[in-house]
């Protein structure tokens, strides 16, 4: 088995994957002067896992990329069979009954060129995939939300205008088969950029607190090689990446790897037979909730091209995971146009940003467990809402909450998502995200100037509890006029348990009336 | 003096040749792809096994073809890096000139001031100018564009030799003396060039033509004498040991055509902005003037900022 980190095959690869050089020498056929490592009999792990065609779903030309949101009655893949507008297109289906229905074209995500490799989102809302032609060169990564349905049939979801992710992501060279994290703060993509490892690699870019992506960065060298690495697929919990690579000792052609970081050791592991083979395997994928495998093969036995198949059972332990549906509705009660972040509050990250269904202001989050959220909804015109939920490292199995918004207009009144200890009244690190957002809305929004209130329950002294309650209104605004807030456009009121907006005879009613609000008081 | 001359000028063609060699079949190549313009060699592995039909058009590295016509797609690159957006950019830089001329054919040679008696001197010149323009880039495929430019070339050369020339001495005899002759041409062009732009993962190469039309024309040449002794007969009192001349080329061609032949290196500074430092060579295929034979080949390093109209 020939070791790809050899440093022969490392020069070999950087001449031939030179371009004018390979095409001047003839060197470009790397299979030919370049082995793959390749393993062999009992080097090959032998797992029981099941490989079964999805029929319904391939034809005899190309059918790989399989994306399933949490709603598994749905499949989104690509597929070069007859009906596309392009060299590949992205096509959609949904379960009728105990199979899939006959594939229809995602119209408004296609055009003449060869689209698809797509992840969407877990609640369905947004969508990732590569296109080709209409970018920054060669193939770009895109990005669409769910439009208005309208009179759009059930089986067809209605997406908007894709748009470029933009040059920080893009970049000039291929940058194709994106995966978004079920949280939203990483997309994993596959690119022959210049600064990896030779020939196409695994990257990943983080998003920012503004919501662009940051530079991307390259997997490193333990998932790279001199090779291809393809294909890349975040398990929902965030804590197993699969990817394609022909660099990495397997079967031969492209074999599906899963990378996985245990007691800080991350190790690459060869998913074996039958999920690979001889031939080519790649886009290896799973399902939203992690409970489904889906892999895209040339191998024999298929219908032609790459065929999709589904794999049993999962050949990873995806942990528990929290899912949180919502609603976000205006001052009105109407349904509305929002974005829903999500925040890691401890390490003060931006994670995810989520749309909402512009016709029912629904949205659908994965969390996964151990993480201190703040989920925060924002829309155009309205105040910001935040809410806190802490989902359990020890969390034991799959679990659903609710969490519904209604935004207020610019002149409402918020509640900040501010964190104090116990009878103190200095600022919690946690509180950053919401007084950041209070910041950027005053800077956006000039002419308005706050009232900061604070309040408490209706334990212990009351003088003591309407002087913590100002205190901690003056905290908020000394972290605001820090931030380059004028102190007179904020005013501080403490109001001690004299405003209660629940009963004070249960915790949970406590816990809501111990609170800070902000207050749009008056335009200045 | 002439067969310096044209060798020089047979280097320069070889040159040229060999730069057509490369770009010709390359860009035959891609042409010939048509409508389906890419070359880029299989990528072992997912291509290569690919089913007939499949991924790329079931890219077969076993054919050892090695320009093999392919689409990029989702799944394989194409490696190349052309936008298909128009651009629109800005340019400037500095060129070299190289001048040839071959007196023994001239009829109004480019010299100014009194030749007579002289040895051909003039054969070759050359010199360093600047230039400024803007391009206009309207993309056809990922690989092919057709790049429009306009610019304002300054152009200059010269040389000096040595020349046996009239001088009076003091005494008022008069012999043979040497003389050194300074001179240097200056041309101000306004031009157009169209061009093929072929480009590739990071760079990009460029063939087309251009027309140039002389906006102005300056020829200065300082006569010096040598010697103790010798002084310029026609200078009067007090005798002069150097003159100097100046005044337009002489009936300077109104169009002046090159071939055009470049390179350049692509480096994406963000969203819309391009930068290339880019080598081109306007070699001229017609007489500068009247004078047979007098022709240039502008060599010229442009810095170029590109400007995607996305």
């Amino acid at each position: 088995m020939k070791n790809p980190n050899d440093i022969g095959l490392r020069v070999a690869m950087i001449l031939c994957g030179g371009g004018l050089l390979a095409l001047l020498t003839g060197c470009g056929s790397t299979a030919a002067s370049v082995s793959s490592p390749i393993l062999e009999g009992s080097e090959i792990k032998q797992t029981k896992a099941t490989i079964t065609p999805i029929d319904a779903l391939n034809s005899p030309q190309d059918d790989f990329g399989a994306t399933m949101p949490l709603d598994t009655t749905f499949i989104f893949f690509s597929s070069s069979r007859n009906g596309t507008i392009g060299p590949h297109s992205l096509f959609q289906s949904r379960m009728a009954g105990a199979t899939w229905g006959t594939p229809t074209l995602a119209v408004e995500l296609n055009n003449a060129h060869s689209n698809g490799t797509a992840s969407i989102t877990p609640g369905g809302e947004s969508i990732y995939f590569a296109g080709h032609e209409f970018g920054f060169g060669d193939c770009d990564l895109y990005r669409a939300d769910i439009g208005p349905r309208g009179a759009i049939a059930q089986e067809i979801v209605p997406w908007s205008i894709p748009t470029n992710l933009g040059f920080q992501v893009n970049g000039s060279y291929w940058d194709s088969q994106p995966c978004i994290s079920a949280d939203g703060s990483v997309l994993y993509f596959s690119s022959n950029r210049p600064g990896g490892f030779g020939n196409r690699d695994i990257w990943a870019c983080r998003r920012k607190r503004d919501g662009t992506w940051d530079s991307p960065i390259n997997a490193g060298e333990l998932i790279n090689t001199p090779f291809d690495e393809v294909s890349p697929w975040l398990a929902p919990d965030g804590q197993t990446l699969f990817f394609s690579s022909n660099g990495h000792p397997g079967i031969g052609g492209f074999d599906v790897f899963s990378a996985a970081t245990i007691s800080g050791v991350t190790a690459v592991t060869h998913l074996g037979a039958p999920i690979n083979s001889t031939a080519d395997e790649i886009c290896f994928s799973l399902s939203a909730d992690g409970r489904r495998a889906f892999l895209s093969s040339n191998r024999s036995g298929g219908k032609g091209g790459y065929d999709l198949y589904s794999v049993f059972p999962v050949p990873t332990t995806v942990d528990p995971l929290m899912v949180v549906r919502g609603s976000v509705i205006g001052g009105e009660g109407k349904p509305m146009v929002a974005t829903v972040e999500v925040t890691d509050l401890t390490s003060e990250t931006a994670l995810g940003s989520f749309a909402t269904d512009p016709e029912t202001g629904k949205y659908t989050l994965v969390l996964p467990r151990g993480v201190n959220y703040a989920i925060t909804a924002e829309a155009s015109g309205y105040l910001f809402n935040s809410r806190q939920i802490v989902v359990a490292r020890d969390l034991e199995r799959d679990s659903s909450r609710t969490l519904d918004f209604t935004l207020q207009p610019i002149n409402g009144v918020i509640r900040l998502l501010v964190f104090f200890k116990s009878n103190e009244s200095n600022l919690q690190k946690e509180s950053t995200n919401d007084l950041d957002r209070a910041v950027r809305f005053m800077n956006a929004n000039p002419d308005i100037s706050v009232e900061i209130a604070g309040h408490t329950d209706n334990t212990g002294d009351a003088q003591a509890a309407l002087m913590l309650s100002k205190q901690r209104a003056q905290a908020v605004k000394s972290y605001l006029v820090g931030n380059r807030i004028k102190a007179e456009r904020i005013t501080v009121s403490g109001y001690g348990s004299a405003q209660p907006i629940s009963s004070n005879d249960t915790e949970e009613g406590r816990t809501m009336n111990r609170r800070v609000e902000m207050r749009v008081i008056a335009p200045k | 003096m002439i067969g310096c001359a044209k060798r020089l000028q047979l280097i320069r063609l070889r040159g040229i040749a060999a730069i057509m060699a490369i770009w010709l079949p390359l860009g035959a190549a891609v042409l010939s792809a048509q409508p389906t313009y890419y070359v880029s060699i299989a990528t072992p592995g997912m291509a290569a096994q690919s089913a007939p039909g499949g991924i790329s058009g079931g890219g077969d590295t076993a054919s050892g073809i090695p320009f093999r016509p392919t689409t990029g797609d989702v799944l394989t690159p194409n490696s190349r890096r052309n936008t298909p957006n128009l651009k629109i950019g800005i340019r400037a830089g500095i060129n070299r000139t190289s001048y040839t001329n071959d007196r023994y054919l001239n009829n109004v040679p480019l010299d100014v001031g009194d030749v007579s008696g002289e040895t051909d001197i003039y054969t070759s010149a050359a010199g360093f100018g600047y230039q400024f323009g803007g391009d206009f880039e309207y993309p056809l495929n990922q690989a092919l564009s057709l790049l429009f430019t306009a610019q304002y070339d300054h152009i200059s050369f010269g040389d000096e030799g040595s020349v046996q020339e009239p001088c009076i001495h003091s005494d008022g005899s008069q012999s043979l003396g040497t003389s050194i002759h300074d001179w240097r041409a200056n041309i101000n062009y306004l031009k157009i060039a169209a061009s093929a732009k072929l480009t590739f993962s990071s760079w990009y190469i460029t063939a087309g033509l251009t027309g140039e039309h002389p906006l102005s024309t300056s020829l200065t040449r300082t006569r010096r004498l040598g010697g103790q002794d010798c002084f310029y007969p026609e200078s009067g009192t007090p005798l002069k040991r150097a003159i100097e001349e100046s005044g337009e080329i002489p009936s300077p061609s109104g169009l002046h055509y090159s071939i055009r032949l470049g390179g350049g290196i692509v480096y994406q500074l963000n969203d819309h902005l391009q930068f290339s430092p880019e080598l081109t060579l306007d070699y001229g295929f017609n007489r500068i003037n009247k004078s047979p034979n007098s022709d240039i080949g502008v060599y010229g390093i442009s810095a170029i900022l590109r400007y995607d109209l996305r």
